[in-house]
């Protein structure tokens, strides 16, 4: 049986209260940073977590690079993978290390050619089990 | 920090338990765009960031037999997928809006504009 329904909620609008959670940790009080000249691709807030992905290195098709993932927050018994790639369904898994502090370093070779949209996707598994998955557009490495 | 309040849209099944299935596209002045959902009761749930463009914003939510796709677009004409997943739902299942401020202890006030529910047999209680 093939049933078919969308639902389209068109121009939201929304205002946010105020107040906070006050579950922050306070921060991760770790040496690991990366170098003044190197940019960040970019940081997202996904529900009571924020990933910070920096490049550690220039972004050149075909070239080694290492970029640093930064997860002050990350919680308790969490898991963290990395991949790269244009889609979801072909990124390539690449190795990271765990580092102090909640940061990763993730090594790779980057494809040649370097697409335009070629992203970092970053996945925190929660030790419930349940998934955080970064957008295509949050730490994009060819633009 | 600040927590920050978000919109969901989702289908939700005819099933028993707390935490259901569900699957929803939601705006977020703070999130920005994501996708979530939950493929079993009582399951874990998943968040897959889409955009990080804050409310407002179109989003929609779509199913096909089991499949259900979640999309964004800026304008309610351009629209780019975040992800799809297939979730077992029954036939018949609850469609919805819904507000969180992600703080038990605050309220937030959101507003939904131009919703449509397209293709959809209304069942009677």
């Amino acid at each position: 049986m093939r049933t078919y329904l969308w639902l389209a909620v068109l121009a939201l609008s929304l205002t946010a209260c105020g107040g906070g959670d006050g579950d922050g940790d306070g921060g991760d009080g770790g040496n690991v940073t990366p170098p003044p000249s190197t940019p960040t691709l970019g940081s997202r807030v996904m529900p009571d977590t924020t990933v910070t992905v920096t490049s550690e290195t220039a972004i050149n098709a075909g070239q080694p690079a290492s970029v640093l993932i930064s997860v002050p927050d990350m919680p308790a018994g969490a898991t963290l993978t990395a991949a790269v790639g244009v889609d979801r369904d072909t990124a390539a898994a690449v190795t990271i290390t765990a580092l102090p502090a909640n940061h990763w370093r993730a090594a790779m070779t980057l494809p040649s050619p370097l697409l335009v949209g070629t992203c970092v996707l970053v996945t925190v598994t929660l030790a419930d089990g349940s998934v955080l998955e970064s957008g295509m557009e949050d730490f994009v490495l060819a633009r | 920090m600040a927590s920050c309040a978000k919109l969901l849209v989702g289908a939700m099944p005819l099933a028993t338990g707390f935490r259901k299935l569900h699957a929803s596209s939601f705006a977020s002045t703070t999130y920005g765009l994501a996708f979530q959902r939950r493929l079993a009761t009582d399951g874990a749930s998943s968040h897959t960031a889409g955009p990080g463009s804050p409310a407002p914003y179109w989003v929609r939510i779509e199913r096909v037999g089991n499949v259900v796709i979640s999309s964004t677009s800026p304008n309610g004409t351009t629209w780019t997928e975040i992800r799809r997943e297939t979730i077992a739902m029954s036939a018949a299942v609850y469609v919805g809006l819904a507000v969180t401020s992600h703080n038990n202890n605050a309220l937030c006030t959101a507003t939904f504009t131009n919703v449509q529910v397209v293709g959809v047999a209304a069942v009677a209680n």
